[in-house]
């Protein structure tokens, strides 16, 4: 798929839980559809690597997941941000900020 | 989070994966039933919806193969996986598995063996001071057709005199002596040492002390220190035993101290004598066993 990027590993956790901080409760199929649709066709997502992820995230205690039912009625797990994820998403955001800072000091540097 | 709470997290998934495992696939169903649903709204036909549907999920099984190893401890099952297999198949094979399992283990059973000898013959270090250094001492003479001889009380003071090859040298032999004026005589093996010889190897007592170079000379009286065993066994393991006087061969001897049972160096003497002019319980044999610390090379 030219012109769309691989989730780059480590990110994928960043994003989850990102979306599930500002979406509330999610079920893998919605979260893969909000995360598409905020990356704007720019990400090729493998919705299937979601699992795994989600897999880590509530093994970590950053998630955590209960059976409901969705909008179109039919039955599907939902995952909500639990306190300790919301402390990982600020730590993580932080660092991620400073990282993207550095290297686009080091960009800018190569371009002038 | 801890890892402890992840480990803990992972061994219980390892338990509970039958349940996971149902559980993921119901929530993979779903998220294709949904996806599907979307795309029917997008205009697909139903089949052509599922087909897509499955297509951008990326295939069921290797999606759940892949959650289970994120899961549980993915070495772990395989390794059991292994395991199991490896026990079916020489099941089914039963003399080819004892052949193999036969041939294992005489394998392990020699290598075992063979090193523990290796080790206790050329590996390990003596446990005495400077024990790379010791070398047993010899005599020649050929005349007599003799190529490995003791050494002589007359040669060993020659040789301690005049040697240029060794900072110590020391003789040791046997005896028996009669231990009397307890409950009942008892005829023991004495071990005949020049006094410096524990010194030399620093084999240390169990309490009192070993020979000084002084003892055997006469001026202080004849002098015995005891084996642990002999000591436990006929003297009760008395904690003030040195000097107390003890009755061998009908004369008074001083008890210096008492040596470990794990000494190393002679294991089988009940008690050591020091070996000079007025020791009574003189070598059996005129020539002793010699060991010499040679000198370090230059």
């Amino acid at each position: 798929m030219p012109g769309k990027s691989d989730v780059l590993q480590g990110t994928l956790d960043l994003i989850v839980l990102k979306t599930l901080d500002v979406m509330g409760p999610l079920h893998g199929y919605g979260l893969a559809r909000r995360i598409e649709h905020v990356a704007e066709q720019a990400l090729a997502l493998n919705q299937g690597t979601l699992y795994p992820a989600l897999v880590r995230l509530e093994q970590r205690g950053w998630i955590k997941s209960a059976w409901g039912v969705s909008t179109s009625g039919r039955r599907a797990r939902f995952y909500n941000l639990t306190k300790a994820g919301r402390r990982q998403l600020q730590a993580e955001t932080e660092s991620w900020r400073k990282t993207s800072t550095i290297m686009a000091k080091f960009l800018e540097v190569d371009e002038a | 989070m801890t890892p402890l709470r992840l480990l803990l997290a992972k061994l219980r998934a390892l338990v509970r994966r039958g349940r996971d495992d149902a559980e993921l696939a119901e929530e993979l169903a779903a998220h294709i039933d949904l996806l599907a649903d979307d795309l029917v709204r997008e205009g697909l036909s139903p089949q052509e919806a599922r087909r897509q549907a499955r297509l951008r999920l990326g295939g069921t099984t290797q999606v759940a193969e892949a959650a289970r190893d994120q899961r549980g401890i993915p070495w772990l099952e395989h390794l059991a996986r292994d395991v199991r297999l490896a026990v079916r198949s020489l099941r089914r094979s039963p003399l080819f598995a004892v052949t193999a399992i036969l041939s294992l283990a005489v394998g392990v059973a020699a290598n075992t063996v063979g090193f523990a000898y290796l080790y206790g013959y050329l590996i390990r270090p003596l446990p005495f001071t400077d024990g790379s250094r010791l070398v047993t001492v010899l005599t020649t003479a050929p005349s007599r057709g003799m190529d490995r001889w003791g050494v002589t009380l007359q040669e060993l003071g020659d040789i301690q005199s005049r040697t240029r090859s060794f900072d110590a040298i020391a003789a040791r032999s046997v005896a028996s002596v009669d231990l009397t004026g307890s409950d009942e005589p008892r005829r023991l093996m004495a071990s005949v040492v020049s006094p410096d010889l524990h010194r030399q190897l620093g084999i240390r007592p169990l309490l009192g002390r070993v020979f000084d170079a002084g003892d055997g000379r006469g001026s202080a009286g004849p002098v015995v220190f005891l084996s642990e065993k002999l000591w436990r066994a006929s003297f009760g393991a008395d904690e003030r035993i040195a000097g107390r006087s003890v009755t061998l061969n009908r004369r008074p001897y001083t008890v210096v101290g008492v040596l470990p049972a794990n000494e190393g160096f002679s294991d089988h003497a009940d008690l050591w004598l020091a070996v000079g002019p007025d020791e009574v319980a003189q070598p059996q044999d005129q020539r002793c066993r010699c060991t010499g610390t040679s000198c370090p090379p230059t």
